[in-house]
């Protein structure tokens, strides 16, 4: 019975095997049940001179899918978003080739690298996309190196070039950047530099001068690597020569605050990288000391590198009376006008001096500029071959050069066709 | 050993089934992909079929009021929007240009997908993120006929689109001017207490019906332990609530027996609601006399010819006549309303720079019967002035006795805002008094 049992075992075990290999083999695939869609363009249609340049310009040469026409399973559904303008979508499809695509074209001298690296897909939306738990405002997006979106295209006006250049063309370069690490990774030099100085949860609460003292570029470099990384390239190439510097200006400041720093609250809180003493007084009768912050605007520099309080001067100390010489002295024995202030040897109002608030962040925030924007333009170079100073000198000068009529002569290229 | 056998065997039956052809036989002719663009295809031809023309029932959410849209499909893509509430255009008429596409989404999508300033201000996030949170995409459920059935994607609220004739609106602007009337002549913000009555006769006060987020509940209720709301909107044809008005059948079993849920009201020639849904149930403005008791309604007798009958124009035209060579006066007006703090009607007069007032009992008699008296000698008949007039005009007195004569009856042709009322004496139909707020 032993061997039955062997036989019939064996049996059923090749038939199991046999019916596996065989009856269930692959099908051979048919045709496929997607219909033979055309994408010729409809002559008919009220895009067709739009959809038509936006072929020419970006699918044909770059692969590139703009999408003007939202579809909201393509954006995060917990967002309430609006779609794009026609109008609107025009001007930034032309503006977005103009500033982003042919500046990297004429850097690099062919469509190749924007072809080989830049986004499969740009999608438009209207309206920010607005957190209403954080009040954080997203203006665009990059997403898996493939996809970039660019909000808050109902409410741009393409004449008003600083606001373009901060909101769309920063974020086009920000997005690509995040494009191009998410290909290429942040140097590791980079990633060490900040590390311990992010607030991923409370960035937009922070102060802009604060941040700059720290060695961050924006207020949302702050809140993490990558966008810090982001951040450098996208601001460098955008911002204006007197924009640059002043962030590096800033950043060589100290800044303090004059509110409570423990509340917590820190959206309330002021920060100013100035003070002075009421009367240069550095103490009050009392001994206490009277130093109080002062907004940059209201300060002064002089040719010795000193500063001074606007239109402000040391009063004499009450009371001021009338000398055996008939000058009027206050109550120190200082010189005083008529008005009671306090008059030098050359007979000159003595100014209030204005003090630098000690940089005690323990950052050299130029230092860690200087560092940032080397290993972005390095990065840029070496790994990408691209030259960050001919991005930032191709679209600066676009910029400086922008006007209605440049508008005009872009436009015609999608309405005159 | 039996065992191992039969298991071998189970185990090599259910390998041939399992390995077996498919014989599944499809149900449909095409298959999923096709279905889906034929259905594209066919939805965006009857989209834009007959003119293109059609008018959307757009909830953005469940706490506000739906609005009117007038969608004008074109073949070239793009659609004409129009509409005319207090979100767009600062409430003005506006129409707007933009584009349209059926697509394949979850199945055809009715999209919106170009920025319309007459429609998508209601998804717009508006600068707490949230705004409206109303819908520019929908899932197309059904097109019958000239009645499209659709589901925002976001909201999963249903929106239905009617065909709109352009024989009957030749322009969209003639939609929305007829639209101010019908709403003005519907509802009004001054008159509560509204009534629907089930198809099985349960009455249910309606309120704050004007807002469109109404309120009910039952007459032997009340809003506190039995309010139900729900947000609707109205059109030139009538009321159509957001969802089914499903408390109902914990009052009224007969919808539990037909299964009939109550969301779909069309005006009828006497202002009143009736249920499409089952022909029946219907919403009314208060009863008459009610109505005529309201204390923030001033009625005013008007004088114009036709509004005022028989005796009453003679004594309202002694009145002026009197008051002219008594006080060498113009008589203004004469209203009568009820005063709640008084507990009685109220005749209140203008006469020059002067007003009076003069303070006659009522009592009601029945839903559209109500009846007057006056003493004279009572405590709180007259202010100064009413008394002075009284006294001085003999007109102002028949004009008090004829009014304290008999039984009035109440008629309106409009059961929901019964504004102007007819007065009418029981005795005499040649007396009666056109009143309106």
């Amino acid at each position: 019975m032993k061997k039955y049992f062997k036989y019939i075992s064996a049996f059923a075990l090749v038939a199991i095997a046999a019916m596996s290999l065989t009856s269930c083999g692959e099908k051979k695939l048919g045709e496929t049940i997607y219909p033979d869609v055309s994408d010729e363009l409809d002559p008919n249609s009220y895009t067709y001179k739009f959809d038509k340049w936006l072929k020419a310009n970006y699918l044909d040469v770059y692969n590139l899918d703009f999408q003007y026409r939202l579809k909201d399973n393509e954006t995060n559904m917990n967002y309430n978003l609006e779609p794009a303008t026609l109008a609107n979508a025009v001007d930034i499809a032309v503006l977005t080739k103009y500033m982003w695509f042919d500046v990297y074209e004429e850097v690099s001298g062919s469509k190749e690298f924007v072809k080989a690296n830049g986004p499969r897909i740009i999608m438009l939306v209207g309206s920010a996309a607005i957190d209403p738990q954080m009040g954080t405002e997203t203006v665009g997006l990059a997403e898996g190196g493939i996809k970039v979106t660019l909000l808050k295209v109902n409410s741009m006006n393409p004449l008003n070039i600083y606001a373009m250049n901060n909101e769309y063309f920063h974020t086009m370069h920000h997005e690509f950047t995040h494009i191009l690490h998410q290909t290429k990774s942040i140097p590791r030099d980079f990633q060490l530099l900040s590390l311990g100085r992010y607030d991923a949860v409370n960035w937009q609460a922070r102060d802009l001068g604060v941040v700059y003292s720290l060695g961050f570029v924006t207020k949302y470099a702050s809140s993490e690597i990558r966008e810090d990384f982001a951040e450098v390239a996208a601001n460098y190439i955008t911002k204006s020569d007197a924009e640059w510097e002043r962030i590096w200006l800033m950043a060589s400041r100290g800044f303090a605050t004059d509110g409570d720093e423990e509340s917590g609250d820190m959206e309330s809180l002021s920060y100013y990288c100035f003070f002075y003493y009421p009367n240069n007084n550095p103490t009050d009768e009392n001994g206490e000391s009277t130093k109080t912050f002062l907004e940059e605007r209201f300060v002064q520099q002089l040719e010795d590198g000193t500063y001074i309080y606007k239109n402000q001067y040391q009063r004499g100390v009450t009371p001021i009376t009338t000398g055996e010489d008939g000058k009027r002295y206050d109550a120190n024995g200082n010189l005083c006008d008529n008005a009671g202030f306090v008059l030098d040897k050359n007979g000159n109002r003595v100014p209030i001096v204005v003090y630098a608030v000690e940089d005690a962040d323990g950052v050299d925030g130029v230092a860690m500029l200087e560092q940032k924007i080397n290993i972005v333009r390095n990065w840029f170079r070496e790994e990408w071959g691209i030259d960050l100073d001919a991005v930032r000198q191709a679209v600066q000068t676009r910029i400086s050069t922008f006007d209605a009529a440049k508008l005009e002569e872009l436009r015609q290229q999608v309405y005159g066709q | 050993m039996k065992k191992i056998f039969n298991l071998s065997a189970l185990i090599l039956m259910l390998s041939l089934a399992a390995c077996a052809p498919s014989e599944v036989d499809d149900i449909f002719d095409e298959n999923a992909a096709a279905r889906l663009d034929n259905a594209i295809s066919n939805y965006t031809d009857l989209f834009q079929a007959n003119g293109g023309r059609w008018l959307m029932q757009y909830f953005a959410n469940g706490d506000e009021e739906g609005y009117n849209y007038i969608m004008n499909f074109h073949g070239d893509g793009t659609v004409d929007i129009s509409t005319k509430n207090d979100y767009v255009n600062d409430g003005a008429f506006f129409t707007d240009k933009s584009l349209w596409e059926v697509v394949g989404d979850y199945g055809p999508v009715l999209t919106f997908n170009t920025y319309n300033k007459a429609f998508h201000v209601f998804s717009s996030p508006q600068s707490d993120g949230k705004g409206h949170e109303g819908d520019y995409e929908f899932r197309i459920i059904s097109v019958e006929g000239d009645v499209a059935h659709l589901v925002g994607k976001k909201t999963g609220i249903t929106v239905m689109m009617t065909r709109l004739s352009s024989t009957e609106y030749p322009t969209d602007e003639d939609y929305f001017n007829e639209y101010t009337v019908v709403r003005k002549n519907a509802i009004s913000d001054r008159i509560n207490n509204l009534v629907l009555t089930t198809s099985g006769g349960k009455r249910f006060i309606c309120n704050d019906a004007s807002s469109m987020i109404w309120s009910f509940y039952p007459e032997d209720g009340s809003l506190l332990d039995n309010g139900e709301y729900m947000n609707a909107i109205m059109t030139n044809m009538g009321v159509r609530f957001m969802e089914p008005l499903a408390f109902l059948a914990e009052y009224d079993e007969t919808y539990v027996e037909s299964g009939i849920e109550v969301q779909n009201f069309e005006f009828q020639e006497d202002g009143s609601l009736l249920c499409t849904d089952d022909g029946v149930t219907r919403i009314t403005g208060p009863n008459l006399a009610d109505l005529f008791h309201q204390s923030q309604l001033g009625w005013m007798l008007s004088s114009k010819e036709g509004e005022f009958g028989g005796d009453f124009v003679t004594l309202y035209n002694g009145i002026v006549t009197e008051a002219k060579a008594k006080y060498k006066t113009t008589f203004n007006w004469l209203q009568l309303g009820y005063d709640a703090a008084k507990a009685k009607y109220r005749l209140y007069f203008k006469n020059g720079k002067y007003t009076g007032s003069i303070y006659v009992n009522h009592q009601i008699v029945d839903a559209n019967t109500i009846k007057f008296s006056f003493d004279p000698n009572a405590e709180g008949a007259f202010d100064p002035n009413g008394q002075n007039h009284y006294n001085n005009l003999p007109s102002m007195q028949a004009m008090v006795n004829l009014l304290c004569t008999g039984e009035y009856t109440l008629t309106a042709e409009n059961v929901m805002v019964s504004n102007p009322m007819t007065m009418t004496s029981k005795s005499n139909s040649a007396n009666f008094v056109v009143l309106s707020f």
